[in-house]
């Protein structure tokens, strides 16, 4: 066994240098018979693979042996829409490898000695803890009663104890709170242990932020939505908006362990001044605007004034509780403010996703939101790859007819369809609709029966159709 | 036989296709940026022109190729390039963000990321995109002139914008390689070639790298030139699998078993024809097959030193891309 897995080594290693050899043969050759580089229509073409077989395999056996082109191609693809999932992935995986660092993923020249070989079979690790790392932040943020729902083994939500439940808030609130958090649990509540499971926290840390619920449900995958008219928010102002979220969903955590209770490490986070109620508004604002649910965050926030302290203690108990796994994304001793950071990133993620939309099948599905990004999941949302947006605006309501045609709208006239599930065209918007400026509206809605006929309705409530994929369009 | 068609004249190219222009026109949405249809004509004649070269593509050709094009997008290209007011309101409404949006992405993958320096070097195709006035004959010469409609017009402009970057690396006389800027690593490292012939060389080795050469020369004959570019990708340009498959639209899974499986073929085509009998042919005489522990000494020799040139079998594009049949 162990001669054969040697065999095995040995042929791998040899493939490997042969490759490599190779490769660097590659590099040495002259590009003078690779005749003339491609302007840049072509390359453009053929980074969206807009040419004919024959003509992509001439111009793949220039790129071949053109360096300059292909670090043109490089450089093209790199200015792409990065994915999301890569940006969040890169810069949780970050945060993790600042603490624990268990691999590298960099990508230096100075890696080039190293066996490449190895590189892509561990590579894969970079992601999982990217993800990881995402879970675990997000479990963190995310309020307790959908922790229930998943099981997750760690969780930086702490628990009240059983004996601090007078500390919970009044009846009435209560009663509100249990239309999303399930009374039994409170009944069930073990006795407080060092390291909670998310299946005994509290019900009491009810969740206030309907944004964490839609985050939850894009994350299964179950439930489609799109931004209704007058939904829209301005990016800057949402932005200033999630500056002040983290204080105010801090200070809507209700759970109140008690102060003596907290580590001696978060006696000086448990000192912060008390979040303005304002903040909480704001959030909650951000959160949903005009839904019932934000009105009852509101209420609840304002029933209980000075929770903020609490919250605090809540989250870094959480962190010491959790201890391993959850002291590598958020530290104890880390300071309020870097906490703060890192929820507002969770938070700025959240935001980045305005359309969630579910093919009739279920099993396709697309996200879309700030940027023009775009993503697509083919297992009903356990993985998601992101696809070439035709804009850049944010996308704000989207329909998926079938599991290969999707309509996107959003900002600035930007209209966009896919009917192959793959590549998005981005189509002109009515001519009635550009403005003397150039502006042009935002389009707030959209309804489509297959990949030629919808109806796509401006901020302005009017709405225009097409039949013949958005070639022309008739106001109604 | 079916009329051949000349794209060199404009006046043909209309004769030709008088009834499909306005259908082209009405298409591409021209009327909005109020582009005549001469005008856009011309662009789908220049366009057409490109693609084809000196050849005379018949009718039917060229209608699928202008079916295939982004005609909206060449339609707003070729109306800036006229210099219409309404055109250019919705390029600069609809492309200056994109622009610097790119521009950025450029630096930021060379380490300079700086707004002030995206902005300027997405301002700097401004210039060139209005256009400006030749001297010999007076007439103004917008760079949208060069869109062909084959790309998004997003692409394209990308695509020009990572060619002034590329091109301004490499003309900027830095001893640093673009690669190196680019990651902003160490300089890259060279591999050492120093052939490390022993004091007592098996008499064979000769022969047996002349065997792995020609072998492997059969190889690489064989590699697709996706399959090529692949390999610079990957052990050339340092590419991750990722990026690879970015570039190709490929997952980087799929990239992955590329190169695994071009790794396996490479090295069992090279160990099959080391172990076949090569029999004699124009002089040379019959060469028998290597056996298993000659071919691994082979294989040695071979990684080891490396004294191939593999130019003759990798440079000759065309043949690569129609891979002789053994």
């Amino acid at each position: 066994m162990d001669s054969q897995d040697r065999d095995e080594s040995k042929i791998r290693r040899r493939e490997e240098m042969l490759a490599r050899r190779v490769g660097e043969a590659l590099d040495q050759l002259k590009t003078d018979g690779a005749g003339e580089c491609p302007d840049a229509d072509v390359i453009a073409a053929f980074a969206e693979q807009g040419l004919g077989p024959g003509e992509s395999a001439q111009w793949e056996a220039h790129f071949a042996a053109c360096a300059r082109c292909r670090k043109i191609l490089r450089v093209l693809a790199a200015s792409a829409d990065t994915p999301l999932a890569e940006k969040e992935v890169a810069r949780l995986g970050e945060l993790v490898s600042t603490v624990q660092a268990p691999v590298e993923i960099t990508k230096g020249a100075s890696d080039r000695g190293r066996t490449r070989f190895f590189d892509w079979r561990m590579r894969w690790l970079a992601p999982a803890l990217g993800v990881a790392a995402v879970l675990v932040v997000w479990l963190a943020m995310k309020p307790p009663w959908r922790a229930t729902d998943r099981g997750a083994p760690t969780t930086l939500i702490a628990q009240a104890p059983k004996d601090e439940l007078p500390m919970s808030p009044p009846p009435s609130e209560a009663d509100r709170l249990s239309r999303v958090a399930p009374q039994q649990d409170l009944k069930t509540e073990p006795a407080p242990q060092p390291e909670r499971s998310s299946k005994d926290i509290s019900p009491l840390n009810a969740p206030v932020n309907p944004t964490a619920n839609d985050r939850a449900d894009a994350a299964a995958g179950l439930d489609s939505f799109s931004t209704k008219p007058g939904e829209e928010r301005n990016s800057l102002q949402a932005e200033k908006k999630l500056r002040a979220l983290p204080d105010a969903r801090e200070a809507q955590l209700p759970a109140i362990p008690p102060q003596s209770s907290a580590p001696p490490k978060l006696q000086a986070a448990m000192e912060a001044p008390a979040a303005p109620q304002s903040k909480a508004k704001i959030a909650s604002n951000v959160a949903g605007a005009g839904s019932g649910q934000a009105e009852t965050n509101e209420n609840a926030i304002g029933a209980a004034p000075s929770r903020d302290k609490q919250a605090v203690t809540v989250q870094g108990e959480a962190a010491s509780a959790t201890g391993g796994t959850v002291g590598q994304t958020i530290s104890p001793e880390a300071r309020p403010s870097a906490r703060k950071e890192q929820a507002l990133e969770v938070f700025r993620q959240v935001q980045k996703y305005d359309s969630l939309l579910k093919a009739p099948s279920g099993s396709a599905l697309w996200r879309a939101g700030k940027g023009g990004i775009i993503e697509r999941s083919t297992d009903a949302g356990k993985t998601w790859v992101s696809q070439m947006s035709p804009s850049q605006e944010d996308w704000l309501a989207g329909v998926a007819v079938s599991d290969t045609v999707c309509w996107l709208v959003g900002r600035n006239g930007a209209i966009a369809r896919t009917a192959d599930g793959a590549r998005w065209e981005r189509i002109a918007p009515p001519s009635q609709t550009v403005g003397t400026e150039g502006k042009l509206q935002d389009w707030t809605a959209v309804t489509a029966r297959d990949g030629l006929s919808a109806t796509i309705t401006a901020s302005d409530g009017r709405r225009f159709t097409t039949a013949d994929a958005g070639k022309t369009w008739q106001l109604q | 036989m079916p009329k051949e068609i000349f794209l060199a004249s404009l006046d043909e190219f209309l004769a030709q296709y008088a009834r499909l222009v306005g259908a082209w026109h009405a298409e591409a949405m021209g009327a909005r940026w109020g582009l005549s249809e001469v005008a856009f004509a011309e662009g789908l004649r220049r366009s057409a022109g490109k693609r084809f070269g000196g050849a005379q593509p018949a009718p039917s050709e060229v209608e699928a190729y202008v079916k295939s094009l982004h005609l909206e997008d060449l339609a707003l290209a070729c109306a800036c390039s006229e210099g219409l007011e309404k055109a250019w309101e919705f390029f600069i409404a609809h492309f200056r963000q994109d622009l610097r949006h790119a521009a950025s992405a450029m630096l930021r993958g060379s380490g300079r990321a700086d707004e002030a320096r995206a902005e300027e070097l997405a301002d700097s195709l401004y210039a060139e995109l209005y256009g400006v006035r030749s001297s010999a004959d007076g007439r103004r010469k917008s760079l949208f002139e060069y869109f062909h409609g084959r790309s998004k017009l997003s692409t394209w402009l990308r695509a020009v914008l990572a060619q002034k970057q590329v091109d301004m690396f490499r003309t900027s006389g830095r001893t640093v390689s673009l690669d190196d800027e680019m990651e902003g690593g160490a300089p890259r490292e060279q591999a050492a070639r120093t052939a490390s012939v022993p004091a007592n060389p098996d008499p064979d080795r000769g022969r047996y790298l002349g065997r792995f050469d020609r072998a492997l020369a059969a190889a690489l004959a064989g590699l697709t030139p996706r399959e090529r570019l692949i390999m610079a990708s990957y052990y050339v340009d340092q590419l991750t699998l990722a990026e690879i498959g970015r570039l190709l639209r490929e997952h980087e899974s799929t990239v992955s078993r590329h190169l695994e499986r071009l790794r396996r073929a490479l090295r069992e085509s090279v160990t099959q024809a080391l172990q076949r009998e090569i029999p004699a042919c124009n002089g040379r005489p019959a060469e028998p097959a290597l056996d298993v522990a000659q071919t691994e000494l082979a294989f040695e020799y071979a990684i080891q030193d490396w004294p191939f040139d593999l130019s003759v079998a990798l440079s000759a594009p065309e043949a690569a891309a129609e891979p002789p049949e053994e």
